[in-house]
């Protein structure tokens, strides 16, 4: 019954409320036309502004104040924090981590959604192709991480496997030994990237795939004729032409690796040497409630995605995309 | 206007009679599956016979959402906490109601042991109840195997290593461990360790340990992690080795103990993994298919303690509601639906054994109305981080025990930053 209201409200009730704001907000603009016409976008603008310091900016500039101070934000500790962020052998583990996720997260992104663009191009079951790699996207991530956690458990050798990935490897190789993807130090950090790229190909794939079909057809034409290879045009017809959305996708793929939190913590929690930042963050916050240490890699979190948003927002700005 | 003055007065009225008639009490903890089934059977009788509705919200992630609700400054009415630490840390942020403003003291006094008390109290006063109670440090066995293989049950911890390394001779692992538990894994290795400590080093010695007076790198702690190593170092002891352990769910571990032929002999787990054994294999019959038998003796001094673990009640709000509630959930009356419902046994001494599902539940029961000495779940004890590390520590362990020192060297570190907040 209250989930019904709380709905009924947000649909009559919150279109009500802006129409009545924009109607009883007029007077504020005067009765000057030409000076209304000046007002009124910042009294409609007016709640944006409002919400966003209260949700985005006040939280930032909150947190900020935290990471100075202890665990219980009762007393200032200077830089103590952000020492221990880069000093905390589990923190330095987590960042060793991030740093593999973002060179090869990115990099398969870009190289898988590439060619898969790039092959499926002008073949007949394109659609269909392109649906399958982009299924992945419509799951959450928690989802994701719970079915590749089924899909790489572990027996020991002559069980019989119920993980997808021993069982299929364990019946096309021969002699081959079921590993513990999960646990096994070598294999378990790929493991867990190979999930975020099984996710956001999709995402590389379409947009890349947009771009490619943008490419005017004279230019590949005329490569054509001029007698290059299929490889020769892709090099140096279609990358450059490319270029640009490339580095969009890399960019937003970089943004979103340097906030993996989801697939560590569901399939491993980051034990045994998978730990990520965000991971750090949640456990400082939520499990060991320190303030002050969540606040400090909340912070430095914001300060290493802040470059790749500035450049991603003037490329955007430039027309580039 | 006027039509929209008066639509959002209707509105408004309309959602405020909504809000106004919600006088359930929330609850908030961990529990699923069975666990919340007879917890709902349990409220279900409290409402037939007060008209109070309850309301149970299960989620694995209590820190998380405690904390976010006690800062937004909208708490639930209770919370069924995992462990003493956590409720120490509410009590000590004064955010918890004093239970003698609850609860009818002398009742809870005729209820509920002197250990009980004493564990939920801190800083004098009583903050927690606790309920549904577990042995830790049984060890599982499959009577019918173990019959077949002629083995005869160990009494002391030499004699269950001589037994196990003769059925490794075998070409059988002898023992079954699983260790992984999402955010958690590592515990099972915990209550290993807990055993083994206490019953080299006894209860005073324990209580220092877990409450950080004994370093990680002192010789008794570092005893405990070998002897430990004595099942997980070794790949014959242990069915699959350390990628197993690691990578085994808690629940799915004793499996092996149940195919045919067996793959292992032996598990260590308490006692609520009877209800997991029942969930995976319907057919088994407890005594006759699967039975226990307690974690042998090392030090023969300290051969009588018994370590146990529970959830504890805390209360946020005193209204009437709540009172009346917590007096009901104290009952026997109420833990009895929770003892004849997941395989848990009641801390209130009153509950009949008669309401325990089968002998095993009974056998149980009765050895923890018993036990002179009843030690909590150390890692419980300690404070959040130390025992997130403690968890942690013993999963790296498992994966290379050769790195002990190290681990150590490390938890000591955690120790010396985590008991000061």
């Amino acid at each position: 019954m209250n989930t019904i209201l709380m709905l009924a409200v947000a649909v009559i009730g919150v279109p009500l409320l802006l129409v009545a704001y924009i109607r009883l907000s007029e007077p504020l603009a005067g009765k000057d036309p030409r000076r209304a016409a000046l007002i009124r976008p910042w009294l409609w603008l007016l709640p944006t502004f409002v919400l966003v310091s209260a949700f985005l900016v006040y939280p930032v500039i909150a947190t900020l104040v935290a990471s100075f101070k202890d665990a219980e934000s009762a007393g200032w500790v200077g830089l103590a924090n952000y020492a221990a962020v880069f000093s905390s052998p589990d923190n330095l583990a987590a960042l060793r981590n991030n740093v593999l996720w973002l060179v090869f997260f990115t990099l398969g992104t870009l190289v898988f959604g590439l060619l898969i663009a790039v092959l499926s191009d002008r073949v007949r079951y394109e659609s269909v192709v392109k649906a399958l790699v982009f299924i992945p996207m419509a799951i959450s991530f928690v989802a994701a991480g719970i079915i590749w956690k089924f899909m790489f458990e572990f027996r020991p050798a002559g069980e019989v496997q119920v993980g997808t990935v021993n069982a299929v490897l364990t019946a096309v190789v021969p002699a081959f030994k079921p590993v513990a993807w999960l646990v096994n130090t070598n294999t378990n950090n790929p493991a867990l990237i190979a999930v975020g790229i099984w996710m956001w190909t999709g995402f590389a794939m379409v947009i890349l795939s947009a771009a490619i079909k943008a490419i005017p057809t004279d230019v590949v034409e005329a490569a054509r004729i001029d007698g290059a290879t299929e490889l020769q045009i892709f090099g140096r017809v279609t990358l450059p032409l490319v270029g640009p959305t490339l580095g969009f996708v890399a960019t937003t793929m970089m943004i979103n690796v340097l906030k993996v939190f989801d697939i560590v913590y569901v399939m491993t929690n980051g034990n045994l040497g998978t730990d990520v930042i965000a991971n750090r963050m949640y456990k400082e916050m939520f499990n060991y409630h320190d303030t002050g240490m969540a606040s400090a890699i909340a912070t430095f979190l914001l300060l290493c995605i802040a470059p790749v948003m500035i450049v991603n927002i003037r490329r955007y700005r430039r027309g580039g995309s | 206007m006027k039509k929209l003055l008066a639509l959002f007065v209707l509105v408004g009225l309309v959602l405020g009679t909504a809000v106004a008639a919600d006088t359930a009490i929330k609850v908030i903890g961990t529990w699923g599956g069975q666990e919340a089934d007879a917890f709902v059977a349990m409220t279900d009788a409290f409402t037939a016979k007060t008209g109070i509705k309850v309301q149970l919200e299960s989620t694995r992630d209590l820190d998380a959402v405690l904390t976010t609700r006690l800062q937004a400054g909208n708490p639930p009415d209770l919370a069924i906490l995992p462990n003493p630490g956590t409720l120490y840390g509410l009590a000590k942020q004064g955010k918890l109601v004093d239970l003698a403003k609850v609860l009818d003291m002398k009742a809870f006094d005729k209820n509920y042991s002197q250990g009980w008390r004493d564990l939920g109290t801190y800083d004098g006063k009583l903050y927690g109840l606790f309920v549904k109670a577990s042995i830790k440090g049984l060890v599982w066995y499959n009577p019918k195997a173990i019959k077949a293989a002629g083995i005869t049950l160990p009494a002391t911890w030499d004699d269950m290593i001589a037994t196990s390394k003769k059925i490794a001779a075998g070409g059988t692992a002898p023992w079954s461990v699983g260790i992984e538990s999402g955010a958690a894994s590592g515990w099972v290795a915990t209550d290993w360790l807990e055993n083994i400590f206490l019953r080299q080093n006894g209860a005073a010695k324990y209580k220092d340990w877990y409450e950080g007076r004994l370093a990680w790198t002192s010789p008794e702690v570092k005893k405990a992690w070998q002897t430990f190593g004595q099942i997980v170092a070794d790949p014959t002891m242990a069915y699959g080795g350390s990628q197993y352990i690691n990578s085994t769910a808690f629940g799915n571990a004793p499996a092996p103990l149940f195919q045919n032929p067996p793959k292992a002999y032996f598990h260590m787990q308490a006692s609520f993994i009877q209800g997991f054994i029942t969930d995976q294999f319907p057919g088994l019959k407890p005594v006759v298919d699967f039975d226990f038998f307690g974690f042998p003796a090392i030090d023969p001094k300290f051969a009588k303690a018994v370590e146990g673990g529970a959830d504890v009640v805390g209360v946020f709000k005193n209204t009437p509601q709540v009172k009346a509630f917590m007096e009901y959930f104290a009952s026997a009356e109420a833990q009895s639906y929770l003892a004849a419902g997941t395989g848990g046994l009641a801390t209130n001494r009153n509950v009949s054994l008669v309401f325990y599902p089968d002998p095993i539940t009974k056998r149980a029961a009765d050895i923890l109305n018993k036990s002179e000495i009843v030690v909590f779940d150390a890692s419980d004890m300690m404070p959040p981080e130390m025992n997130a590390a403690f968890w942690k520590g013993t999963v790296d362990y498992v994966n290379n025990p050769a790195n002990l020192d190290a681990i150590l060297a490390t938890l000591d570190k955690v120790r010396a930053s985590s008991y000061k907040k």
